[in-house]
């Protein structure tokens, strides 16, 4: 497996989300000594060519004794889940000092999810949001490039679109998909972990099972800072004196104690949460997309 | 470390600021923005944590920028290095110690100048310290003891004599070709323009380096009383007239004592002002009978040795003369001479009148001129007396006349005719052939000649005068002078009686008259003041010493085999007595030279051109001059300060650069 293509460095001089997301998912299967595509369907839908990593209990014996070419199934998808990543564009997502801002990183988190549910014949849908929902794109099958398209254009908080919290859109998002899906939230998560646990508890309502990616700066973990200077809230626009110091051994102490108290109350909660950091590659994130998934399948 | 400019110093103050900087961070104005403000506590700036200073690195560098930018503008030097703080080095200072070195706060600015020149020399530097007033007088020679030299220092003390640079640089000048050649010389003085005669360009060994030092100042106010002059009128009293002088400040009254033996006679109040003399007039006096000690003074001020003029107050001087006529004369045959002689004053010529013969000795020993107007010389005894007298200096004037004659000491250098010479129609004309003869003195060549108008009618020609000091129109020697040992002797080929020459009647006759008494005597007045430095002739006696009383009080024998004569290098009354104790005292009075009241100032750079033969730069200013500041010229300490600052301003600028939050 190659990591080149999985640094979000890299992955932002790439122009196109799609092309993106082909090539990193694409990369990072080629890696995989074992396939991850699990068809769930028993409808019959093509045959095709035989490739490495694919289950040889899916190959068709029958035709392989008529053409003595080795073939597998391929079966319709309309039995597979709804996936829909819930991306947050809240003006906090805007930060980063690496290079690659979080809505950035969640963004290509966002389109590789995406492209490789495709890929895994899931229907796959994506709701932008800050303290309201901006925009729908619904699960489907056909939906690939329009939620893409709708990744492309995303702009963080737009007008009145600061501060707020999770509750009210993710309640709007619940009210518009009723099946039982696997949602996918992005999100940096400002807001206290009960709350938190309280907003994203909402996504379960129908069965559906909700994996967290909570997206930091490093620096917001770190806190590097160690100039004076006015800190200006992403979110709120407020300005406050900020004097880095001993502040920012506090600063870190409190970050960290909400980290864990949010992956505390996540699991309390039943959902599967992933701190992951910018300067992370996305193969870690894929790698745990795809471990929760498989889980998910073996459950049902 | 020395500084030429320690002012500059208090700039170290400026050390504050880049404590303060690091004290005293100002918030970046570009906000930070952050995700969410929910962790942070809003917190004031200046907290304890604030006031600490960060970045020591950077502190250090701005810190050590601003003082040594403040020490390179002091104008730093190292007084002991190299060779300078070794043995081989000499420098020479000059010291002067002259009346207007005695002004008030200038003594004291000349002693520290010279102490900080000394104290900024290294240790092995030998110093030679010399004090000049009209003369140069070494202190110290080629001395490292700063302690004998510090001594030598405090002993010495403003003089009464005028300054004079000639003298202390040609000292100077001796010491240093003993050494090899150029050195060091510095010169501490208030640089009166007087003390520069122009005679000094040169002096010095050319590469010598002079630096001067002065401590003059314009601002001198100052009344002086620079002469005294006595006028003498023939009721033997004496008019005392003062001349005084104002020098600096505006112009003032101030009042004139006249002080005689120690008490305040008259006072009177006089105005002057700068370039404006005055004349302090007192009522006339009547003579004292002997030589009194009198001044006359004005209240102290900034230059206190030219508040007083001391003088001598005596009698009118006098020389008596001896008129010897012929035995029967008329009156009227030596009125003419008596009536001129009698008008005499300084010296007064009072006349005694004998006939020939009834001339006594003690007439003859009491008489400084003896006249023998138109009769015979005295034979016999008297005669011989009175030839004693001439040769001890006593004077003899013969009117020859019809009946006159010489010695014959005297005759045979003259030869008067026996016959005499007949000019009656129109009679001869004399005129001076010798005009410049003390005899004339009293007769200046503005109102012509001494005999102009005159006319001799009858007259013995003088055939073998080698001396004539007057000849008539026919060439025969009119007035021949003759000496005959100590003394001298004039013979006039007429009379004085208007018979044979109407000269009496001339304007002439009576200056002739009074110059030719005056030479024959041999007179010279009597100095009533000498100026310090002057030198005073005396009369040595016939036997034992002189004893010389200064104005201190101090007793001194002059050396009998010496010349007699002294130096007066004090002002005040100066007593010279003989060894016999009822020998009669010579009193002086000396005064400081009337030039050093003169407040005009020499431009120092002009004496250091000019004595080091123009090899030499022009001294830096005052608060620059001396061996400090040739010294820091040299070392330039400064510039190697400003290199320094200027590295460490772009060490700085690299760091702040590469430090993020400090503010630059």
């Amino acid at each position: 497996m190659s990591a080149r293509f999985l640094d979000p460095q890299v992955l932002a001089r790439i122009d196109g989300l799609e092309l993106l997301a082909r090539t990193v998912v694409e990369g990072f299967i080629s890696g995989l000594h074992q396939s991850p595509y699990h068809g769930l369907s028993t409808d019959f839908a093509e045959h095709r060519p035989y490739l490495p990593g694919d289950d040889i209990r899916r190959v068709d014996w029958r035709l392989w004794g008529r053409t003595d070419r080795f073939y597998v199934k391929e079966f319709e998808a309309d039995t597979n889940a709804n996936v829909v990543v819930l991306l947050d564009v809240s003006r906090s997502m805007a930060y980063g000092r690496t290079g690659v801002t979080k809505l950035d990183y969640g963004r290509y988190l966002a389109a590789t999810l995406l492209y490789l549910s495709r890929r895994q014949r899931d229907r796959v849908g994506l709701v932008t949001f800050d303290r309201d929902v901006r925009e729908v794109v619904p699960p489907s099958a056909r939906h690939l490039e329009r939620a893409l398209h709708a990744l492309e254009r995303v702009e963080p908080g737009g007008p009145g679109g600061g501060g707020g919290t999770l509750g009210p859109p993710l309640a709007r998002v619940m009210a518009t998909i009723r099946r039982r899906s696997i949602m996918i939230l992005i999100s940096d998560l400002y807001e206290p972990p009960d709350a938190l646990a309280e907003s994203i508890g909402v996504l379960r309502g129908a069965g559906s099972d909700v994996i967290v990616f909570h997206v930091l700066d490093p620096s917001e973990r770190a806190f590097p800072f160690d100039e004076p200077a006015p800190f200006e809230d992403l979110e709120t626009g407020e300005r406050m004196p900020v004097v880095p110091g001993d502040q920012a051994e506090r600063y870190r102490a409190l970050i960290e104690e909400h980290l864990a108290t949010v992956a505390r109350r996540m699991s309390e909660t039943g959902l599967d949460y992933e701190l992951t950091m910018t300067d992370r590659p996305l193969d870690y994130a894929l790698l745990e997309y795809l471990t929760r998934r498989r889980a998910l399948t073996r459950v049902r | 470390m020395g500084f030429l400019a320690p002012l500059f110093l208090a700039a170290l103050a400026a050390l504050a600021i880049p404590v303060l900087v690091h004290l005293t961070h100002k918030e970046r104005k570009e906000p930070q923005v952050f995700p969410s403000l929910m962790f942070l506590q809003r917190i004031p700036f200046r907290t304890r944590r604030h006031q600490r200073i960060r970045h020591w690195l950077l502190f250090a560098l701005r810190a050590a920028a601003v003082a040594l930018l403040a020490a390179a503008f002091a104008r730093p030097f190292l007084p002991r290095v190299g060779a300078e703080a070794g043995g081989g080095r000499s420098v020479i200072v000059l010291l002067d110690r002259s009346a207007s070195m005695g002004a008030a706060g200038r003594w004291a600015r000349a002693q520290r100048e010279v102490r900080t020149a000394i104290d900024t020399l290294g240790p092995g530097t030998a110093v030679t310290l010399i004090a000049f007033d009209d003369r140069a007088e070494a202190l110290a020679r080629n001395s490292t003891d700063r302690t004998a030299i510090a001594g030598a220092l405090a002993r010495v003390s403003p003089g009464s004599a005028a300054g004079r640079f000639g003298p202390a640089l040609r000292l100077a000048a001796s010491l240093l070709e003993e050494r090899g050649g150029a050195g060091e010389v510095v010169v501490v003085s208030d640089f009166p323009q007087r003390a520069w005669t122009g005679d000094e360009a040169g002096i010095l060994p050319a590469g010598t380096h002079l630096t001067t030092r002065d401590v003059g100042d314009s601002a001198l106010a100052s009344v002086a009383v620079t002469s005294v002059v006595l006028e003498h009128t023939t009721d033997a009293r004496t008019t005392v007239t003062a001349r005084i002088v104002a020098t600096g400040g505006r112009e003032r009254t101030v009042p004139a004592t006249l002080e005689v033996a120690g008490r305040d006679v008259q006072t009177v109040r006089v105005s002057t002002g700068p370039g404006e003399p005055a004349l302090a007039r007192f009522e006339a006096l009547r003579d004292p009978e002997e030589p009194r000690r009198a001044r006359v003074r004005v209240p102290a001020d900034d230059l206190p040795a030219d508040d007083a003029h001391h003088f001598v107050f005596g009698p009118a001087p006098r020389l008596p003369v001896l008129l010897v006529t012929r035995p029967g004369a008329r009156a009227a045959d030596a009125l003419y001479l008596r009536q001129a002689l009698a008008v005499a004053r300084d010296p007064a010529l009072p006349v005694t009148t004998r006939a020939a013969n009834a001339v006594r000795a003690a007439d003859l020993d009491a008489a400084a001129v003896i006249v023998l107007h138109d009769v015979p010389f005295p034979g016999g005894e008297t005669g011989r007396h009175l030839l004693e007298r001439i040769r001890e200096g006593a004077g003899l004037f013969i009117a020859l006349g019809a009946q006159g004659s010489l010695p014959g000491e005297i005759g045979t250098s003259i030869a008067p005719s026996l016959r005499p010479t007949d000019r009656a129609e129109l009679g001869a004309a004399a005129a001076a052939a010798e005009p410049t003869h003390p005899v004339f003195s009293g007769w200046d060549g503005a109102r012509g000649d001494p005999f102009a108008g005159s006319r001799t009618f009858r007259y013995r020609p003088l055939e073998r005068a080698r001396t004539a000091l007057a000849r008539f129109d026919d060439g025969t020697a009119a007035l021949a002078a003759v000496r005959l040992g100590s003394g001298r002797a004039l013979v006039w080929a007429a009379d004085f009686a208007n018979r044979w020459s109407d000269l009496p009647l001339q304007p002439g006759f009576v200056p002739l008259m009074h110059g030719a008494a005056r030479w024959l005597a041999g007179y010279a007045p009597a100095p009533t003041a000498f100026a310090v430095g002057e030198v005073a002739e005396l009369a040595r006696p016939a036997a034992g010493a002189l004893v010389l009383e200064r104005p201190d009080g101090r007793r001194e024998a002059l050396d009998p085999e010496g010349p007699a004569r002294v130096r007066l290098d004090a002002s005040g009354f100066w007593l010279v007595r003989g060894a016999a104790a009822r020998a009669q005292a010579l009193l002086l009075a000396a005064n400081v030279p009337t030039e050093e009241s003169d407040p005009a100032r020499l431009d120092p750079s002009r004496l250091g051109l000019a004595v080091a033969g123009g090899t030499v730069a022009a001294p830096p200013p005052r608060e620059l001059a001396g061996p400090p500041a040739e010294r820091e010229r040299r070392q330039r300490l400064w510039w190697f300060m400003l290199a320094t600052v200027l590295v460490l301003l772009a060490a700085e600028t690299v760091i702040a650069q590469r430090t993020r939050g400090i503010i630059g």
